[in-house]
């Protein structure tokens, strides 16, 4: 299998405290990498690194044969757009759009016509068990509907990386394992690559490999889950 | 992305909507504001300058036939009547505002309201005060405001001087009340002492939902928003409730402007400080002090018909004609 993205050596501060310290790791196409570790061990500014949501201070992150991190910010926000998927555990959802406007958010950002965008959107509630809940707003939605709103929003563009940040961090256990269930097995059906950050054991199990991040760096060896 | 603006910023729920309500009402305030402020400013200017006609300093450049002017007041049941007496010394004479020609010997032009009073009162209470032949109304533009009771009559050169008061004065009407630059302080001083706060409104109403403005950017910039379109967004959601307000302020201000017209000086109705503060400084610039110790002793401030100020301790009584 092919490494579809990649980081090298990478290194980010905010301001005087550093987060990543030479971090490297690669990610295999269709894999499910989960990065584990402590609070405040890296892992999500790893994440957030390798999404080109932030730009490290040096090293390099490579997404499909080609330096990301030297990219423009528009070019990076289309990337964002078209390639990538993101489910975060808080505040990703528009409050003022609902449910199915929200899923069709990507789309409609990329020039897609609303009623097309929307049509695509609503495929997804029947297959994440969200029927009838399309002209919900985000404050009308329970923590698990809305997880899987975001799950189905970063998945309708047909991404082929999906990074997901604590996306069960806000639901019960049992809610939590019902969104990584449709997470994998929505990921799978697509041939999605997912890089999945998490401090729980039970949702790295969800994960082909896991990587440990500590101080900043990622540890090795890796270690195949499964 | 224009219309995706639209979309959040008026169909994103009763939140959404309310925020849009919110700040287009401080907007509309705002303008509303600023609109009466120039409207007012506007109307006081050329009210005062209606003044100014009314008591011309005397003059003598300009013109190479002076005209004779005495402004008196005459009182009939306890109603202010200007009386002016004018005489042309010669064909080049200006002519008093608000009339074709200067009246001759024996002639005279009654305003509106002083035609109504004629009217309605038997000639020898009133009409004989003005003996000789009718030549027509004083137009708006020689009249302070609509009910103003005032009589341009025409005499000889010899007559009018010898009244008192008497001036030659060489341009009637033709020069503004105030000069550009106390225009420019009013409208500093209004827009410091009651625009300031209403901007202040503007900004907290739009500060209110700053918060959720940043958590819907972050989320459309985490699926890929460009720069570009965030700032359309946010462009469309202002301009929205801009345009919105502006509009609400227009209307109310065309809704409220004929009732505010009607009472003739809106400044000098809301506000006799703001109003006696204006005269001040136009009767300064104009040098015309005589205007002022008439308003303080009694005549109707700027027209507003309803204040009289007190007045001062030892001052004579007004000037009176006749009594009526």
């Amino acid at each position: 299998m092919s490494v579809v993205i990649e980081a090298r050596d990478v290194t980010f501060a905010f301001g005087q405290t550093p987060a990543l310290r030479g971090a490297s790791v690669a990610v295999e196409a269709g894999e499910i990498l989960a990065i584990m570790g402590p609070s405040g061990s890296g892992k999500s500014t790893l994440l957030h690194c390798l999404a080109g949501i932030l730009v490290p201070d040096s090293g390099e992150i490579s997404f499909a044969g080609a330096r990301l991190d030297t990219l423009a910010e528009t070019q990076r926000s289309s990337l964002r757009r078209d390639r990538f998927g993101f489910v975060f555990q808080f505040g990703q959802l528009v409050p003022e759009l609902t449910a199915v406007e929200n899923v069709a958010l990507p789309l409609l950002l990329s020039g897609v016509r609303r009623t097309s965008a929307l049509e695509r959107a609503k495929a997804w509630f029947a297959r994440l068990g969200l029927d009838g809940l399309e002209e919900r707003r985000s404050g009308e939605l329970s923590g698990g509907q809305a997880q899987r709103v975001a799950l189905a929003r970063g998945l309708v563009a047909e991404p082929q990386l999906l990074f997901a940040d604590e996306p069960t961090g806000a639901l019960d256990s049992l809610t939590g394992e019902q969104v990584m269930d449709l997470l994998v097995s929505a990921a799978r059906e697509q041939g999605t690559t997912v890089i999945l950050v998490t401090h729980e054991a039970r949702i790295a199990a969800y994960a082909d490999r896991e990587v440990m991040v500590r101080d900043g760096r990622v540890n090795a060896p890796d270690r195949i889950v499964s | 992305m224009i219309a995706f603006g639209l979309r959040l910023a008026v169909a994103g729920g009763r939140e959404a909507l309310t925020r849009l309500v919110v700040i287009a009402a401080a907007v509309a305030v705002g303008s509303g504001l600023l609109l009466t402020t120039l409207a007012g400013v506007n109307a006081v200017n050329a009210q005062l300058t209606r003044y100014a006609a009314v008591y011309p300093n005397a003059s003598t450049a300009g013109s190479a036939d002076p005209l004779w002017w005495s402004t008196r007041d005459d009182y009939f049941h306890g109603q202010q009547i200007v009386r002016i007496d004018v005489a042309g010394t010669g064909p080049d004479a200006p002519t008093p505002a608000g009339v074709p020609s200067t009246p001759g010997p024996g002639e005279f032009y009654a305003s509106p309201a002083l035609r109504e009073l004629l009217a309605a009162h038997p000639a020898d209470q009133l009409a004989d005060r003005y003996p000789g032949r009718d030549l027509g109304t004083v137009g708006p533009a020689g009249l302070p405001s609509p009910d103003t009771l005032l009589a341009i009559v025409g005499g000889t050169p010899d007559a009018v001087r010898a009244l008192p008061h008497a001036r030659q004065v060489s341009n009637v009407g033709d020069t503004p009340a105030l000069p550009e630059a106390t225009v420019d302080l009013i409208l500093g001083v209004i827009a410091g002492g009651l625009l300031f706060p209403v901007l202040i409104f503007i900004g907290t109403a739009t500060r209110l939902s700053a918060a959720r403005r940043e958590q819907r950017f972050a989320a459309m910039r985490l699926v890929g928003a460009t720069p570009r379109q965030i700032a359309t967004v946010a462009a469309v959601e202002a301009a929205a409730a801009a345009v919105a307000g502006t509009a609400v302020g227009f209307g109310l201000f065309y809704a409220f402007r004929s009732p505010l017209a009607a009472s003739r000086s809106p400044v000098c109705r809301s506000s006799p400080p703001t109003c006696r503060w204006v005269c001040w400084t136009s009767c300064s610039w104009r040098s015309a002090c005589r205007p002022a110790r008439r308003w303080r002793r009694g005549s109707r401030c700027a027209g507003s018909g309803s204040h009289r100020w007190a007045s001062p301790a030892g001052s004579p009584p007004p000037p009176r004609a006749r009594t009526g």
